[in-house]
C-alpha cells in the first residue's frame, strides 16, 4: 500500500545573524493510512520543525516530502478565538480555505453533536472545560477533512487526570473518523498508549534513531497503560532517548 | 439567593451610592469655596472669576447667536479631526503591520516625529494650509495621528503568534490573518487608543484655534485673555470641558457595546 506520507532524507537549518543551526538532517519517515505514529525525542531536537515542514509552513533545505492527501495541524494550546462561538471556531479553517459548504457545515454539526458539545455550540470558549476546548479544537481540525492529522503536544497544557481522559477521547474520535496521526510528544507513556509505532529522534541535528512498533492489541490508551508489556516498551524508548 | 449574597449586594450598592454622593460633594465644595472666596475678598474675582460670574457670562453669550456659532465650529473641527485622525492613523498602522520592510524603514521616523512638539510647526502650517479650518485640522492630525499609529500598531503586533501560526497552517494569507484574527483580537486596544485620541484631538483643535485666532472656543479663550476678560476665558474652558467629557462618554458607550 502506498504510504500517505513519505519523508526521504529531509534536512532543515535555521538561520540567525550569529550562526546556522542544523535542526534536522537526513530524516526518513513513512506513515501508512490509518496509522498512529508518535515522534519522541530530546527537547529542542526539532520535532515540531518536522510538523511545520509537513504542513508546508517551512520548506526543507534538503530531501523530499511526499504527501498523498491533505494535512491539518493541531497545536499545543487549543487557540480557540474568544470572540467566536464554539460553532464559529469550528468553521474557522473552512472559512479560511473557502470550503464552508453546506456539506461541511453538516459535518461540523454532526461532530459537535456526537462529541459532547451539542449544548455548547453557541457558547463562547470560556464556558468550556479544558477537555471540551480540546475537543472543539479537534473538530475545527477534523472539519477540514484531512487524511493526516499533525498533533503537536496536544495534551501538554492540560492537568494530568484531564490529560488521560482527553487523550482517550481524542484518540477514539480520530480512530473513529479513520484518520492517520503523527503525534509529537515528549511524554513516553503518552506515545506508547496512543500510537501504533513510536519513532525516536536523536539530538540535534535530529534524525531517526530507531522505530519501535507497539504491538498491544488493546486500543484504548487508558487500558493500554495496564498492559504487561507497557513497562518494557517504556524502558526501551527511555534507553534509546538517553543513549 | 443566600443571605450572604444579598448582604454582599446591599453593601455593594451602598458603596456605589456613597461614591456618587462624595463625587458631587467635592464639586459643590469646590464651587462654594470659589464663589464665597471671591465674595469675601479672599480671591480677586477680576483675576479668578467666579461660578456666578461664569453663569452670567454664559447666559449673556447664548443670547447672542455668535456663541453657538463658535461652539458649533469648534465641535465640527473636533469631529472632522477625530474622524480623519482615526481613518489615516488606522490606514498607516495597517500598512506598517502588513509590510515588515516598511515598518523597518519608517520605525525611526515614527519615534522622532512622536518626540517632536508639533506646535513648533505652527507657523509652517499656517503658511501652508491658510488661516482657517485647514490649519486647525492639520494641527489636530499632526498631534493625533502619530499617537494612533503607534498605539494601533503596538496592538496589531501584539497578536498571539501561536494564533497566527494556526491560521497560517490553514493556509491563510495576510488579508485573512488581519480580518479573522488581528483586527478582532486588537479591538479592546483600539478602543483605548480611540479614547486617547479624543483627548489628543481637543489639544489639536484648541492649539489650532490659538494659532489661527479667528473663531471657535479656543479663539474666545485667547481673546478673553488678551482683553483681560477672565470670565470669558473661564466660561470657554467650562464649555470645552463639557464637550470633551461628552465625547469621552460617547466613546465609552461605544466601548461597552463593542466589547460586550
Amino acid at each position: 500500500m502506498k504510504p500517505i506520507l513519505k519523508l526521504s532524507g529531509v534536512g532543515y537549518s535555521y538561520h540567525t545573524a550569529e550562526k546556522e543551526t542544523a535542526a534536522l538532517s537526513g530524516v526518513d519517515l513513512t506513515i501508512k493510512k490509518g496509522e498512529f505514529v508518535a515522534l519522541v525525542g530530546p527537547s529542542g531536537c526539532g520535532k515540531s520543525t518536522v510538523l511545520s515542514l509537513i504542513c508546508g509552513l517551512l520548506t526543507p533545505s534538503s530531501g523530499i516530502i511526499e504527501l498523498d492527501g491533505s494535512v491539518a495541524y493541531m497545536l499545543q494550546h487549543d487557540q480557540l478565538f474568544e470572540w467566536r462561538t464554539v460553532r464559529e471556531n469550528c468553521f474557522l479553517g473552512l472559512e479560511i480555505r473557502h470550503m464552508l459548504t453546506p456539506e461541511a457545515r453538516v459535518r461540523v454539526e454532526r461532530m459537535l453533536d456526537q462529541y459532547g458539545l451539542k449544548d455548547f455550540k453557541d457558547a463562547h470558549p470560556s464556558a468550556l472545560s479544558g477537555g471540551m476546548r480540546q475537543r472543539a479544537a479537534l473538530i475545527r481540525t477534523l472539519a477540514l477533512a484531512p487524511t493526516l492529522l499533525l498533533l503537536d503536544e496536544p495534551f501538554s497544557a492540560l492537568d494530568y487526570t484531564t490529560r488521560l481522559t482527553v487523550g482517550d477521547e481524542i484518540s477514539a474520535i480520530i480512530r473513529g473518523e479513520g484518520k492517520s496521526v503523527l503525534l509529537v510528544t515528549h511524554d513516553i507513556s503518552e506515545a506508547i498508549s496512543l500510537c501504533d509505532r513510536v519513532v525516536v529522534f536523536s539530538g540535534r541535528p535530529a534524525s531517526v534513531r530507531c522505530e519501535l512498533p507497539i504491538e498491544i492489541a488493546e486500543r484504548s490508551p487508558l487500558k493500554r497503560r495496564d498492559d504487561p508489556h507497557f513497562g518494557m516498551y517504556f524502558n526501551r524508548i527511555w534507553k534509546e532517548l538517553n543513549a | 439567593m443566600t443571605e450572604q449574597q444579598a448582604d454582599f449586594l446591599r453593601r455593594q450598592t451602598r458603596r456605589r451610592r456613597l461614591d456618587r454622593v462624595a463625587r458631587v460633594t467635592v464639586l459643590i465644595l469646590l464651587l462654594a469655596f470659589w464663589e464665597i472666596g471671591t465674595r469675601i475678598g479672599l480671591l480677586d474675582p477680576f483675576v479668578f472669576s467666579s461660578p456666578s460670574r461664569i453663569a452670567v457670562c454664559f447666559a449673556g453669550l447664548i443670547t447672542t447667536g455668535e456663541f453657538l456659532n463658535h461652539l458649533g465650529i469648534t465641535l465640527a473641527e473636533a469631529l472632522i479631526g477625530l474622524g480623519l485622525g482615526i481613518v489615516i492613523g488606522l490606514a498607516i498602522a495597517i500598512l506598517l503591520w502588513a509590510s515588515d520592510t516598511l515598518y523597518r524603514i519608517f520605525d525611526p521616523y515614527l519615534v522622532v516625529f512622536n518626540a517632536l512638539p508639533k506646535i513648533a510647526l505652527g507657523p509652517v502650517i499656517i503658511v501652508w494650509a491658510g488661516a482657517g479650518l485647514g490649519s486647525i485640522v492639520v494641527m489636530t492630525l499632526l498631534i493625533s495621528v502619530i499617537v494612533t499609529v503607534m498605539g494601533v500598531l503596538a496592538a496589531f503586533r501584539n497578536t498571539d503568534p501561536e494564533k497566527v501560526l494556526l491560521l497560517r497552517s490553514f493556509g491563510a494569507g495576510k488579508g485573512q490573518i488581519f480580518s479573522k484574527l488581528v483586527f478582532p483580537s486588537s479591538l479592546p486596544s483600539l478602543i483605548s487608543v480611540l479614547k486617547i485620541n479624543v483627548g489628543m484631538t481637543w489639544i489639536g483643535v484648541i492649539m489650532g484655534e490659538y494659532l489661527v485666532s479667528k473663531e471657535g472656543l479656543g479663539y474666545l479663550i485667547v481673546y478673553g485673555g488678551q482683553v483681560f476678560k477672565l470670565d470669558l476665558v473661564m466660561t470657554g474652558v467650562v464649555v470645552l470641558m463639557a464637550l470633551a467629557g461628552g465625547m469621552y462618554f460617547a466613546v465609552a458607550a461605544i466601548e461597552k457595546r463593542v466589547l460586550k
